[in-house]
């Protein structure tokens, strides 16, 4: 059974360094709309690879678009410059992007984040008006319903 | 979400330019469960989503189940 929060939980205790984005940071914010990935922004450092390893050690994490289902593995020849991981663990799906459209690169996606005290510890999430601009420069049909929720929210804010 | 078929609701939300003034783009929405999601606070709102996701789950298999796989990543979504 999937578990997202499991996966948070995993990355905070091992300390990887990430931002949460996406339909998770949507519903974080008020989204009503189930989704049904992690996504999250980082920086993809041999160490904090190393520590995402850590974090999915047991899930049976693969790289789910490759058709064999490799799996992820931080071995001395993990390719380098690396943007984007996309993976398929036993708690569900995660998606490690390096930069996110509409708003840059990890650092300023970290500079446009908060932290917020969960459960599972702090966790920085992509802050309203930068998932705002995130979900509008991707432009996708599957998006336009949560921006106009989170438009909504801002308005609620406001 | 549409009062329609969620096809309906989907081609419709599509065809919704979310630049457009808030009284148009806002037709056909529910916004009540925006507004019972910002009653939850944000760990709740996560832990309302695992939920919901495991339902989903759920119904996808039983309709696998009842009618076969049609959609190739659900063949291969499973753990």
């Amino acid at each position: 059974m999937e578990q997202l929060t499991q996966i948070l939980e995993r990355l905070n205790r091992e300390r990887v360094e990430f931002v949460l984005v996406g339909g998770l940071a949507g519903v974080f914010h008020g989204v009503p709309l189930v989704t049904r990935d992690v996504d999250v922004c980082l920086p993809f450092t041999e160490q904090n690879l190393f520590r995402l390893e850590r974090a999915l050690d047991g899930l049976n994490p693969v790289h789910r678009q490759t058709p064999q289902r490799l799996a992820f593995k931080v071995a001395d020849d993990f390719p380098r410059g690396l943007k984007n991981l996309y993976l398929r663990t036993d708690l569900g799906v995660l998606d490690c992007l390096g930069e996110i459209s509409g708003v840059g690169d990890y650092l300023a996606v970290r500079g446009r984040s908060e932290p917020a005290e969960l459960p599972v510890g702090t966790v920085h999430i992509l802050s309203l008006s930068a998932l705002i601009d995130a979900k509008a420069a991707l432009d996708r049909t599957q998006d336009k319903l949560a921006l106009i929720h989170l438009r909504r929210i801002q308005q609620a804010r406001s | 979400m549409s009062n329609g078929t969620p096809n309906r609701a989907f081609e419709e939300a599509a065809s919704i330019d979310p630049g457009t003034p808030a009284s148009i783009a806002d037709r056909d929405i529910d916004f009540s469960l925006l507004e019972d999601s910002l009653r939850l606070t944000p760990w709740q709102r996560l832990v309302e989503n695992d939920r919901a996701l495991g339902l989903v789950r759920m119904l996808e298999k039983a309709g696998t189940r009842t009618h076969g796989a049609t959609d190739p990543d659900s063949r291969t979504a499973e753990p």
